[in-house]
């Protein structure tokens, strides 16, 4: 063996070596943090056996134990409190009533919603997590009085800061936060439009002025998101606003958006601007888009049109039209049964298509309680 | 004792409402999915059925058209638990037979309330 030789042995056999101990030294950190985390999560449960029982007895409506269980709460130690304090969290979100003013009211008592405010207006690049955190506490407390600095927080650098702010704003519920979240649907710094329309919606009746107000806005995402959210949330008196983005707006997208926003608010005052939309000389989507909206809106005075279009060149179009005819009761039922047998193939095979489903569908009901079920439903919607 | 079927993933609000429900007096035999909720309800029938709309696997809906396609479960008495966005669920609850809905997130007197009506009307 020559003394080059020895020497590329020896280098392999220490590279080895290295990784070998890299390797071991990877595997000791991985069982360390597993079993840490387990330790962690096995001390965890074990504190919160004994707590989580006093926090179910804050629901027992018995005014004795409740008073007892929040004191016992109330007086946990830090420690205690930090391995409670999720679940009392998650709990927030899902009950309401007087459970829930209790829960919110343990965070008052321990300074934690104090905290927390604080802690949102922490500043620095490395504070991001808890000014996010702050926020989706506020969010979950439901904290009123935080409305403004979480309207402040919406301007924040950080994305994940901006996501929580506007959660917490929907959950807070002040209608004053609809502009400012209406605004980071535009300019720089924006928030996602799912976490903001969500946040919207949340806020209710009270920000519907705004909402019109934005579906003249500059920018058709906004605009967009506006007459969505009014479709949705059953604001009648937004209907000759969206009667007036359905008929002039420069985005198509926009107007498909109005037309389905004002087949769900169900008003007289829709059908005539959305039949006009199904005429042959606008957007075949718009016009689909239209064609379904008239059976959401439930127009039985738009059932001859309807019929028309079953035998429209576009497919979604004559689809939608059938669907439409099918939801409109014994009226649009006669004309789907008119077109099986008026001898055009095309008009004949989408109602024969919609009439099947139907039949399937009304076979899978459960006899002896459609009729309950029929009144219970109707009773939702009114 | 009147028992309630119970099933429900959400561990926190499965033991709210049964600590809640048991605190009322009933018998609750509760399950994390639905497949075990419907064994459970084919092996001994209980009084009323409390269905969460979504779990994973078989969800609240299911077990619901399932127990109503069972002649044995037919008439059993089925609240759905749903979440607010979910209220086109409702809908769908109540063509398969549901006889009422409570909308999370929920107060637990609010829930006692509905259970004790559904057993009365029932009744009736």
């Amino acid at each position: 063996m020559t003394a080059g030789t020895a020497s590329l042995s020896g280098v392999i056999t220490v590279v080895v070596l290295i990784l070998a101990g890299c390797i071991g030294l990877l595997g000791i950190l991985i069982v360390t943090s597993r079993v840490l985390r387990q330790w962690r999560e096995h001390r965890r449960a074990a504190l919160n056996a004994l707590t989580r029982t006093w926090l179910l007895e804050l629901a027992t409506g018995d005014d004795a134990r409740v008073a007892e269980a929040r004191r016992r709460v109330a007086a946990l130690d830090q420690r205690q409190w930090k391995a409670l304090e999720p679940t009392v969290v998650s709990l927030l979100a899902k009950v309401k009533g007087e459970l829930r003013s209790s829960l919110v009211s343990l965070f008052d008592e321990r300074g934690t919603t104090a905290h927390a405010r604080h802690g949102l207006a922490s500043g620095g690049r490395f504070r991001q997590v808890r000014r996010a955190r702050a926020a989706a506490l506020l969010g979950s407390l439901g904290n009123q009085d935080a409305w403004a600095p979480l309207c402040a927080a919406l301007e924040d650098r950080s994305l994940a800061v901006r996501i929580a702010a506007a959660r917490a704003l929907g959950q807070v519920g002040v209608a004053g936060a609809a502009r400012p979240l209406l605004g980071k649907l535009a300019g720089s710094r924006r928030v996602p439009s799912d976490i903001v329309a969500y946040a919207l919606i949340q806020l209710g009746p009270g920000a519907q002025g705004d909402l019109v107000h934005a579906v003249s806005h500059a920018e058709p995402l906004v605009r967009a998101v506006a007459v969505e959210i009014l479709g949705r949330t059953g604001a009648v008196s937004a209907v000759q606003a969206l009667v007036t983005v359905l008929r002039g707006d420069r985005s198509e997208e926009v107007r498909i958006r109005a037309a389905r926003a004002i087949g769900r608010l169900g008003t007289p005052a829709g059908v005539a601007p959305l039949l006009a939309i199904t005429d042959a000389g606008e957007p075949t989507a718009l016009r689909a888009a239209a064609a379904a909206a008239l059976g959401d809106l439930g127009a039985g005075a738009a059932t001859p049109r309807l019929e028309r279009l079953l035998h429209d060149p576009a497919y979604h179009v004559a689809h939608n039209a059938a669907s439409s005819l099918l939801r409109l009761g014994p009226a649009g039922e006669a004309g789907l049964t008119r077109a099986v047998t008026g001898g055009e193939i095309q008009a004949a095979a989408h109602a024969m298509e919609v009439l099947a489903i139907a039949s399937v569908e009304a076979a899978r009901r459960p006899r002896g309680r459609t009729r309950q079920a029929t009144r219970r439903s109707k009773e939702m919607h009114r | 004792m009147v028992t309630v079927l119970l099933a429900e993933d959400d561990p926190d609000i499965r033991d709210l409402v049964t600590f809640k429900l048991r605190q009322q007096g009933y018998e609750v035999r509760a399950f994390q999915d639905g497949l075990s909720a419907l064994a459970s309800a084919r092996d001994e029938v209980p009084d009323l059925a409390l269905l969460d709309v979504t779990m994973p696997g078989m969800s609240g809906l299911d077990v619901c058209r399932e127990l109503r396609a069972d002649p044995a479960t037919a008439n059993l008495p089925i609240i759905l638990l749903t979440a607010r966005a979910q209220e086109s669920d409702i809908e769908t609850g109540f063509s398969i037979g549901a006889d009422d809905y409570v909308v999370k997130p929920f107060s637990p007197r609010e829930l006692v309330s509905r259970v004790q009506a559904v057993l009365a009307r029932i009744q009736a």
